[in-house]
């Protein structure tokens, strides 16, 4: 159990508004840099609308690749939001508090960054509206529901839908907030819409809580159903390395993996850049470390079953892309460094109590997991379809090419862009909810000790 | 929140409030029918052993009620393990009802014994052993599965040591090595915080040897005995039904106990029906959702090796089972749990929970039956169909009286161990308090670190 934050309200109202009514110089720094980044990645995407997919260096067999990768990676970091989230909201976990909102946020953007590259991927991205849509109404020819062409958009818009009703339910309250606190007539009057009239009322309050409570409970089962359709984009194909029943479960803890990590990394950037270091603290880099070591073990347990399970029937196919994936150079190295990366050095590290509350050594290590987890992806994706198949005459190596670095690296600015934008105009830790555990926090005196406590109605 | 049983908030801590173990008598109808299962299942084990050793397909039937076994006793104590892990106060008067059933769990060895024996060597066909030959799958699964037994003993003891030790002054006028079986338990500071440790570390490798006995069991004695059957997710899908079933098992113990045992019924009630019940609306869509992942991309992909096994186990030759399980593990338990007075009733949720159990039966026939029956397990694809192996007159015997001898061997260790958490309880009562907060009643809640 952590210590509650010891602020009060005043203190708590002013720090926690202190970044969406403040303009500090690096906000613009960082904007910039991150801006010229989406400028040369429009650049990219511009010139492989004007010279095809061979522009970015796809050929036959391999059509799948950064970009595919990129795709799974996002929607793995947003399920962060809803894992950090609902799920310890619905368990009363009183940790969760300050954790919350930056989650929701994050998997809010993560989700719009993951669906720009499917469009992009497909090289001529107005064609997408066939996916989910009749070709002509007039032909009757109608989308394929069999198709995870179309699960794919149909969950994932879903997943953003909810999140998003999601945040705004919970932010509610702070939005009534900084109309009360806004500085000026025009931002009083954007956060007075936005409010819809909350004032804080018994009965606003009622209906905010269930609202939050069941939509906890409603997001859940999407949650796991969008990377669950995304692992069976690959798995449903009779490509040998990606049949195999385990996926949907694996795409899904390993999205919990990459994304509660994501959410440490942020959290500590949070502490440092928008002055929280009173709201965030070890406590809270604590428990998400310890969840970290549950959900890795089921992780890598998930793994393992793949491996076996993939060599289980020891069909050739199915052995060779095991050995490419695992023995063959330049493969090889991507699985020792993403095992290592994703379990073999933050796990153990994580065991001791010193390193879950540093935030140095939890900063390095989730970033660590995240690039391991974004080399598994490519190595779940590529050398699959690198093996050569019996009706296959033209052969073609797979090298990333410059343009989707490019593209990789402003993925990442998307999701940081966005993340700092909605921190600068919406408050991005739940005022509300911290106000609230201030209230119920309590303490029990059990001999010598003075055990901190909560209520509970 | 619903509240907990007053009994529990007010607790005798001075004298030590210590639980004792459950007072059964063969007097009793219901302890001398299982005292009658009990010794069934002995009688019919036995004439399986004399008469059936060696035979495969008479062990089909002995291979479900094994793996219901790992499904539901095996499975329960991890609920201790859990909750004690995620500081769940409302599993205190849980914790060893759960754990308990680690004792009956040892049957599961009994069995497996000879259901190894009869199975043919792995030349020939899919195994997760490949070229490996030392001893497997006999001598590794025994080990794996005997291995998850003893930390479940382990577990099991450690947590009940301050509960039988009783003051020091006793454990010190025991024998030598009794003294070392009771941990030289005193009660110091370094032993409390030693026992936490282990609890919580033994826990930890229970949960992890459960998946892995899982894993290995479903294979040697599943999956590399239907050739084309190749699931990856099986393992998990036996191992997360496997713990909504032992949900199931231990509210359903909680509902008997509070019914049978004056003792446990004063702390036992509603609140852990509430938090348990909703562990257990997870579960049982999990159950549709391990099993959708493996239906939809066998069904999709169209492999007919892979569509054979399928339709062994759900379409067509297994498909009574497979719907009533489907119907007992997942359509009707979602349908009543999601109404709040069921979940938060200990008795009607142990109606839910009887069903689940009966259904996890089914799911187990659905599964093992085909393949320990199947007359040729040899390649890597069906060439047809193998027909149904319905039970005999034994068979049926058997699956009665060895579950009952489950039942059986789970009161004689509740008679012998406290069905209470004494000292985890007395824990709980110095950490949960009823304070008034503005107008209303409120439960304060202290977690140390």
């Amino acid at each position: 159990m952590q210590e509650p934050v010891v602020a009060d309200t005043k203190t708590s109202n002013r720090e926690l508004l202190d970044f969406v009514f403040a303009w500090p110089a690096w906000f613009f720094a960082v904007g910039g840099a991150l801006n010229g980044l989406l400028v040369a990645a429009f650049v990219v995407v511009i010139l492989m609308l004007m010279f095809g997919l061979q522009f970015l260096g796809y050929s036959h067999p391999v059509y799948w690749g950064f970009l595919i990768v990129n795709f799974v990676f996002w929607i793995g970091v947003s399920h962060a939001g809803i894992m950090v989230s609902a799920i310890l909201r619905l368990t009363q976990a009183e940790w969760r508090r300050p954790v919350t909102r930056a989650a929701e946020v994050l998997t809010i953007f993560s989700l719009l960054t993951a669906v720009q590259f499917p469009l992009i991927h497909s090289g001529r991205p107005w064609r997408t509206m066939y996916w989910t849509f009749p070709y002509d109404w007039n032909r009757g020819a109608w989308p394929n529901p069999r198709s995870p062409l179309v699960w794919d958009p149909s969950a994932i818009f879903t997943y953003l839908t909810s999140t998003i009703l999601f945040v705004y339910v919970a932010l509610l309250p702070d939005l009534a907030l900084a109309r009360d606190r806004a500085p000026n007539p025009v931002s009083r009057a954007i956060y007075g819409v936005l409010a819809m009239g909350f004032r804080g009322t018994t009965r606003q309050w009622r209906i905010q809580t269930v609202a939050g409570l069941l939509l906890s409970a409603i997001i859940l089962p999407i949650f796991v159903s969008v990377h669950s359709i995304v692992s069976w984009d690959f798995a449903v194909t009779s490509v040998p390395g990606w049949h195999n029943t385990i996926f949907a479960p694996y795409f899904v803890i390993g999205a919990v993996h990459s994304g509660v990590s994501a959410v440490v990394t942020v959290m500590i950037v949070m502490r440092y850049a928008f002055g929280l270091k009173r709201f965030i603290t070890r406590d809270h880099i604590d428990s998400l470390a310890r969840l970290l070591i549950v959900v890795a073990t089921v992780w890598l347990f998930f793994f393992l079953l793949d491996f076996f399970f993939g060599l289980y029937g020891t069909e050739p196919a199915e052995v060779d892309t095991w050995q490419r994936r695992l023995v063959e150079p330049p493969w090889v190295v991507i699985a020792i460094t993403f095992i290592i990366c994703a379990y073999i050095i933050p796990v153990p590290m994580w065991m001791f109590r010193a390193i879950r509350r540093n935030f140095f050594w939890m900063f390095v290590t989730t970033i660590l997991v995240n690039v391991g987890m974004w080399l598994e992806r490519y190595m779940v994706v590529v050398p699959a379809l690198e093996r050569k198949s019996g009706l296959t005459f033209t052969y073609g190596d797979y090298a990333p090419s410059l343009s989707e670095f490019i593209l990789v690296a402003a993925s990442f600015a998307l999701v940081i862009l966005g993340f700092l934008t909605f921190s600068k105009l919406l408050p991005i830790m739940p005022a509300a909810d911290i106000k609230e555990g201030q209230i119920l926090a309590d303490r029990i005196r059990v001999g010598r000790a003075n055990v901190p406590a909560a209520m509970r109605e | 929140m619903i509240a907990p049983e007053a009994a529990g908030l007010k607790l005798s801590l001075r004298p030590p409030y210590r639980p004792q173990a459950l007072s059964i008598s063969l007097n009793h109808a219901g302890i001398a029918l299982l005292a009658a299962l009990g010794v069934l299942g002995i009688v019919v084990y036995v004439i399986k052993l004399i008469t059936a050793w060696g035979d495969r397909a008479e062990w089909a039937y002995p291979t479900v009620v094994l793996m219901f076994i790992l499904s539901t006793a095996t499975a329960a104590p991890l609920i201790a393990y859990a909750s004690r892990m995620a500081k769940g106060y409302w599993a205190l008067p849980l914790r060893r009802v759960a754990a308990l059933y680690a004792v009956p769990s040892l049957l599961s060895f009994v069995l497996l014994i000879p259901i190894m024996a009869s199975l043919p060597p792995l030349d020939g066909r899919s195994t997760l052993w490949f070229e490996f030959r030392a001893g497997a799958p006999f001598l590794t699964d025994a080990l794996a599965l005997a291995i998850l037994l003893l930390t479940g003993m382990a577990l099991l003891w450690f947590s009940a040591v301050p509960d039988l030790a009783g003051p020091p002054s006793r454990v010190r006028a025991m024998g030598r090595w009794q003294r070392l079986l009771y941990l030289n338990w005193a009660g110091t500071a370094r032993q409390w915080k030693v026992l936490r440790a282990a609890n919580l570390a033994l826990g930890a490798f229970y949960l992890m040897g459960y998946a892995f006995v899982h894993m290995l069991l479903t294979t040697d004695l599943g999956q590399s005995l239907l050739p084309g059957w190749r699931s990856g997710i099986f393992p998990v899908y036996s191992a997360v039904t496997g713990i909504q079933a032992g949900i199931a098992i231990t509210l359903l113990t909680a509902a008997l106990m509070r019914r049978f045992s004056p003792e446990a019924g004063r702390f036992i009630g509603d609140e852990q029906a509430a938090a348990l019940g909703k562990i257990l609306v997870a579960a049982t869509l999990m159950w549709f959702y391990f099993f959708w992942s493996d239906f939809l991309l066998i069904w999709y992909a169209r492999l007919p090796s892979e569509v054979a096994a399928m339709q062994v186990t759900v379409a067509i030759t297994y498909i009574l089972p497979f719907a009533l399980t489907g119907v007992l593990m997942f359509a009707l338990p979602l349908a009543l749990l999601i109404f709040n007075r069921v979940r938060q009733s200990l008795s009607l949720i142990a109606g839910v929970s009887a069903m689940i159990v009966v259904g996890l039966l089914f799911d187990r026939i659905r599964f093992f039956v085909a393949p320990m029956a199947n007359p040729s397990p040899f390649g890597h694809a069906m060439t047809e169909l193998p027909a149904p192996y319905w039970p005999n007159a034994l068979d049926v015997l058997f699956v009665i009286g060895f579950i009952g001898l489950m039942i059986a061997v789970f009161v004689y260790a509740a008679s012998r161990i406290p069905v209470l958490n004494g000292w985890e309880m007395r824990q709980g009562a110095m950490l949960r308090k009823e304070r008034t907060f503005m107008k209303t009643h409120v439960y304060v809640i202290g977690k140390p670190d």
